[in-house]
């Protein structure tokens, strides 16, 4: 997923090579010892990675244009991802959500890119608490007989 | 053929054998090495992505190979499938 500005015009240059790839009149040739048939897989890997760039790229701009307002989680697995897109929903780049908790100017850009793991419940309320974020959640019981 | 000192994987442990080598040839259409024991051929390949970091659980790996060489028809098609759930990556 994209986090920030400079994820954003990375994957964004990236994206043009691989279109620049699938265009027969910037295209590649594969080398001599290739199996001739590989040209389609080698399309479909390249068309497969314009898909994927596309999507996280779109789903950014989305956010940081507040087309987005709420994601559904299906678990608490998906929580770090719900914060990440809070903060970029709410305008916020990692370093001002640092400043905003008294936090160093890094820190949250390291959380983020291990998806908050091992950060505290505590720590994880107070970030969704700096970024207005509010939760409803209907959590399952696994009820004994 | 040369096997290093990491040995070799059992796919071509009949190409070792003096009846196996006899057995390979050059797929006249493709232009590659038909290995008895259906190995694809892949000289090199790359992990990468998650998988290769300290992440507890990396979900997926992105990896890539070297194609020259490599028979498609012996290749798992697994690694020609390119079809992705869009709604799991964003």
């Amino acid at each position: 997923m994209i986090t920030n500005e400079r994820q954003y015009r990375i994957t964004k240059a990236e994206l043009r090579h691989f279109e620049e790839a699938l265009d027969p009149t910037t295209g590649y040739t594969p080398s001599p010892g290739v199996d001739p048939d590989m040209k389609g897989v080698m399309d479909d890997a390249l068309r497969s990675e314009v898909e994927v760039l596309s999507a996280q790229l779109k789903r950014y701009e989305d956010l940081r244009e507040g087309r987005v307002s709420q994601r559904e989680i299906e678990g608490l697995r998906e929580l770090p991802t719900a914060l990440i897109e809070a903060r970029i929903a709410a305008g916020l780049t990692q370093k001002q959500l640092a400043e905003c908790l008294g936090l160093p100017a890094q820190q949250i850009q390291r959380w983020e890119s291990n998806l908050y793991s091992g950060v505290g419940v505590e720590r994880l309320q107070e970030i969704a608490d700096a970024l207005g974020m509010g939760v409803r959640e209907t959590i399952s019981y696994a009820v004994s007989a | 053929m040369y096997f290093d000192d990491h040995g070799h994987p059992p796919v071509f442990e009949r190409a070792r054998t003096p009846e196996g080598f006899a057995e390979v040839c050059v797929d006249p259409e493709a232009g590659t090495i038909v290995w008895p024991g259906g190995a694809a051929g892949c000289r090199t390949a790359y992990v990468d992505g998650s998988f290769v970091t300290a992440k507890e659980d990396p979900e997926d790996f992105d990896g890539c190979w070297e194609s020259e060489g490599v028979s498609l028809k012996a290749l798992d098609p697994v690694l020609c499938d390119f079809k992705i759930d869009l709604e799991r990556l964003t």
